[in-house]
């Protein structure tokens, strides 16, 4: 089958061009993150790329400055609340829209995705008007709604997804031999959802760390998360310590992408 | 296939032995959630986009069109909404060009290829869009590497940061991977057999891309672009930093008005517009898809 003569050279060298023009292409994503990464070991006082020198003071810098560190304590704080309550919320939906099929629950899992498509500049608002009518503006709890509202729609997609592969005879027998229904759904259902329940809280997580366009318009003087201190920071000063604090970021992210996508493959085999 | 035939098979079995009241309390919780930040939340967008500006915040309820009338009557919105529209189709353009060169790559190049090409995707889709755009406005500032390359290839009349055109570059870097997945999942469910019937025919590898491939991945181009289109139009932190309040579009309009100048009424009237459009064009796509498959 190997390619002879003029074709065969023309197939070669519009091989060779694709490959370069996906080498571009990589080198286009990968960028800007190597800029944040690389960015924060310059010796120098002020952002600049490629790094001079080499210095580890910024990372130094980024963890003695408390504005950093509250806002990344607010940030993880946040993301294992928002986490927790999309998956437990988040399953025992899921479950009621598979298992019991109806206009109603049709309808609900709509609604329950729809904050995927919507713009979120339009939930920041509305949620903007909300809270601040009850008087919950510049707070946890407020901004743990409206971290909800984006995140678990991951989780509830993941476990959709997951229990609409789930054999339902699985639990019909189980019911039949005698289990009730909290039994069988603890015993048989949660087990072999571990996956997708798995996969869709790293993504709620993640989403939920990562997350900066709502959360700008709810952010006070009691409440703000590291990405929106890093969007008000860089509009004012050109310091490496935010590269540090951004390499961490990238680092965390990855990390946990890494974990799952490794677990994933582990499950298909 | 086994969902629709477990759905259509299954369920009603089980439905008759458990009452509806479970299905309630199951969905209970999250309805809570929705009702609060989501069913509330877009009541007062829309409720506020039909009030008076200085009955903002307290007054009783009004009720006028005039955010609208303001919004379609003055040339400075009409600019507004066609400038935010042409980025987000500039960033749809090029999320495709560059998109399915790489999703072909993750279908049809070689095995030991997919996974890594497929992390390169996936990291910056995960990665915090304003520590990306942070390296972006490092590379694309006035002393930046990319701006002082240009400057040494005889392009220094084209300006990246603060600009439409560095506004692009961020869009795209940040939305392309919607793009890149749904190519590779339409080019994935597509018959290989199909693409090796052509060339078992005698046809080159540019001819069966061009008469086989391509036309059988439309629909994927057809739900990436619609996607990549929406999501972009939306984008707040991109124009925000690269843009330098330079470049302006409904989003950040909206910040804006929403925040330093207190204007609710207008900031919800043209978060509905933007509603309406997002609406609008994804109805388009799934009528699109819709005809196609039905013809």
């Amino acid at each position: 089958m190997r390619p002879a003569g003029e074709a065969g050279r023309r197939v070669r060298a519009g091989s060779v061009v694709f490959w370069v023009v996906i080498a571009v292409i990589v080198v286009f994503i990968l960028a800007p993150l190597a800029v944040a990464i690389g960015s924060s070991v310059t010796a120098t006082g002020y952002l600049t790329f490629p790094p001079q020198g080499f210095t580890l003071k910024w990372f130094a810098a980024a963890a003695n400055d408390p504005k950093f560190l509250d806002a990344l304590w607010t940030s993880l704080e946040l993301g294992v609340a928002t986490t927790v309550i999309s998956v437990l919320a988040g399953v025992l939906a899921s479950y009621a829209i598979v298992r019991r099929p109806g206009v109603f629950t049709g309808t609900l899992e709509q609604v329950l995705l729809s904050p995927i498509l919507l713009p979120a500049v339009v939930l920041g608002l509305g949620i903007l008007f909300a809270l601040s009518l009850s008087g919950w503006l510049g707070t946890f709890p407020g901004g743990l709604l409206a971290h909800v509202i984006i995140a678990s729609p991951f989780v509830t997609r993941s476990v959709l997804a997951g229990l609409r592969r789930l054999d339902s005879a699985l639990e019909e027998a189980s019911r039949s031999l005698g289990a009730g229904a909290a039994r069988t759904f603890c015993r048989i259902v949660l087990p072999s959802l571990r996956g997708a329940i798995l996969g869709g809280a790293v993504f709620a997580f993640v989403i939920s760390f990562d997350e900066a366009v709502v959360t700008l318009f709810l952010t006070g003087s009691g409440f703000t998360t590291l990405p929106i201190t890093i969007f008000t920071y860089v509009q004012y000063s050109n310091n490496p310590t935010i590269a540090a604090v951004s390499t961490v970021i990238v680092v965390v992210s990855a990390v946990l992408v890494g974990l799952v996508t490794r677990g994933g493959a582990q499950d298909e085999r | 296939m086994t969902a629709t035939l477990s759905r259509a098979v299954g369920p009603p079995r089980m439905r008759r032995k458990a009452p509806s009241r479970r299905v309630l309390l199951l969905v209970l919780p999250m309805v809570v959630v929705f009702a609060a930040g989501f069913a509330v939340p877009l009541y007062f967008v829309v409720r506020f986009s039909l009030e008076h500006f200085d009955a903002a915040g307290g007054q009783p309820w009004g009720f006028t069109f005039d955010q609208f009338r303001t919004i379609f009557t003055t040339p400075l919105y009409g600019n507004l909404i066609l400038r935010t529209l042409g980025l987000a189709l500039a960033t749809t353009v090029i999320s495709a060009l560059i998109g399915y060169p790489l999703a072909l790559a993750i279908t049809r190049g070689p095995r030991r290829l997919r996974a890594p090409l497929t992390a390169v995707v996936t990291i910056p889709l995960l990665t915090s869009v304003v520590v990306k755009t942070f390296g972006w406005q490092v590379l694309l500032s006035t002393d930046g590497l990319l701006q002082r390359t240009f400057d040494a290839v005889g392009l220094s009349s084209v300006k990246l940061i603060n600009t439409s055109t560095g506004v692009v570059i961020g869009l795209v870097h940040t939305y392309f991977p919607f793009m890149v997945i749904s190519l590779v999942a339409a080019l994935a469910a597509l018959d290989r057999r199909t693409e090796e019937a052509a060339a078992a025919l005698g046809s080159p590898p540019g001819q069966v891309f061009r008469r086989v491939t391509f036309p059988q991945s439309l629909d994927g181009l057809a739900a990436g672009s619609a996607l990549t289109f929406v999501i972009s139009m939306s984008a707040l932190i991109t124009p925000q930093m690269l843009g330098g309040g330079k470049v302006s579009t409904i989003v950040t309009v909206i910040y804006q008005q929403a925040t330093t100048a207190q204007n609710w009424p207008l900031a919800s009237a043209l978060g509905v517009v933007l509603l309406i459009i997002t609406f609008l064009i994804l109805s388009l796509q799934t009528l699109a898809v819709r005809r196609a498959t039905r013809g």
